[in-house]
This record gives structure tokens, C-alpha cells and sequence, in this order.
């Protein structure tokens, strides 16, 4: 499926770190940024969500909520959102979803074509060194 | 990105190895509020409180009844009209 703008983002249920959420009735009468990172513990994903965080405050003026999401288990967020706080300051003070059967990443088309589609294919390892040159 | 509609309004894809610029998704969300409630449209770069382009549905005539004191010379595609950034002024931005 190929989403386009304009099409209806499509609605789904799904455990995050803030609990389980339905994504239509969490957006609410806010905007939204649904944003996906590969795998907890990926380098340059861990810049981007201390970044976020950081910024959070830029988004809840402009009425926008963020959320992101990965194939990880929403319960192992935890680790990763220490590793996060440690390197980027700020931990993720907004939901990541848990998408463990990728079935999100599938129905808003966030797989690469090199991606074979199950929770096994190869992402980037975690270097944390590189977390590390980030901070 | 997605509206209160629930409509998907902005699709950003980069790769792993590249991380994204949060400036640019801000600058979106500037001109994508603004525009969703106002017939305009923002040009290359746009920033808050610069000049807006009035959008190229609404007529000549409408457009210089709703914006009297805008610069209604048209561009090279005959119907791209530029605003006064008072129009931006008035908008919602940040």
C-alpha cells in the first residue's frame, strides 16, 4: 500500500511506553507526527529522539503531538530511553510505539525495499561510540 | 504528518544513515496550519512573517476585495499573485 498526501492516515491500535493507544482518537483534534525509526539503540535514531524531546515543547505550541515508533517491544523502550538520556540529555518524554509485528510499518508503506518484512531483518548495530560523537 | 482530519499531510523519508533536520519539519508545520485554514500558499524557504502568495484559486477579484493592500503584480505564471507580508501578519505563525 502507498500512502499519498491527502489520503486518510490509517487508523490502528497499538502498545506504547504511555500504554496502548488508538492512533485516530489519540491525534484527537491535534496535528500529528508519526515518525519511525529502524531498531531501539540505532545511532543516528538516538540523536533524533533526544533531539525531539528537546524540542517537544516546539511542537505542543503549535498544537502538534509526535509519537514515535519501532519494531521493539514497547516494554524495552525503557533501556534504549536511558541510553538516549545518557548521551542526549533528554530522555523521550513523548509515546514510541511498539511495532513488533511491523504491522504499522507496513500500513504506512516505512519499509525499505532492501527489508524483507520480518523483525529479524538487518538494521544498523548499535555503536555506541556513535551515540557517544552525537552528545 | 498528519491534519486533525486525520490526513496524511507531509511524507519525509530518509535514509538510516541520515539523520532528519527538525528546523524543516517545524518550517512545515509553519506553513502547513496557516495555509489549511487561509487560501495561501508559501514560497521557497518561507518563514514566519515573510511574504505569502495568495493562492492561485482565489480570482484576481476576490483577491484584491480580501487583500487591498497587497502587491497584486502577477508573476511569470500570469496568476501567481504575491502578497504585503501584512497578509502573513495576519496569519497564525510562530
Amino acid at each position: 500500500m502507498t500512502l499519498r498526501l491527502d489520503d486518510l492516515a490509517p487508523d490502528f491500535e497499538a502498545q506504547t511506553t504511555h500504554g496502548p493507544i488508538r492512533v485516530h482518537q489519540w491525534i484527537g483534534e491535534s496535528w500529528a507526527v508519526l515518525f519511525s525509526h529502524p531498531k531501539n539503540y540505532t545511532p543516528v535514531c538516538t540523536t533524533e529522539l533526544g533531539y525531539t524531546a528537546c524540542i517537544k515543547h516546539e511542537f505542543e505550541r503549535r498544537a502538534v503531538k509526535i509519537i514515535g515508533l519501532s519494531v521493539d517491544p514497547a516494554a524495552q523502550h525503557a533501556g534504549w530511553a536511558r541510553d538516549i538520556a545518557a548521551t542526549q540529555g533528554v530522555a523521550p518524554n513523548y509515546p514510541l510505539i511498539g511495532d513488533v509485528d511491523l504491522a504499522v510499518a507496513k500500513l504506512y508503506d516505512m519499509l525499505p525495499a532492501s527489508a524483507s518484512g520480518d523483525s529479524g531483518a538487518p538494521r544498523c548495530c548499535r555503536q555506541s561510540d556513535c551515540c557517544a560523537m552525537s552528545s | 504528518m498528519i491534519g486533525p482530519d486525520k490526513k496524511i499531510k507531509l511524507i519525509l523519508v530518509y535514509p538510516m544513515t541520515t539523520g532528519r533536520n527538525f528546523d524543516e519539519v517545524l518550517r512545515v508545520v509553519n506553513s502547513l496550519q496557516p495555509t489549511a485554514t487561509h487560501r495561501v500558499a508559501t514560497p521557497v524557504n518561507w518563514r514566519p512573517g515573510e511574504d505569502v502568495i495568495i493562492a492561485i484559486s482565489v480570482t484576481d477579484d476576490e483577491a484584491r476585495r480580501a487583500y487591498p493592500n497587497a502587491d497584486h503584480t502577477s508573476m511569470l505564471f500570469g496568476d501567481v499573485k504575491k502578497s504585503v507580508s501584512e497578509v502573513s501578519e495576519e496569519l497564525k505563525v510562530f
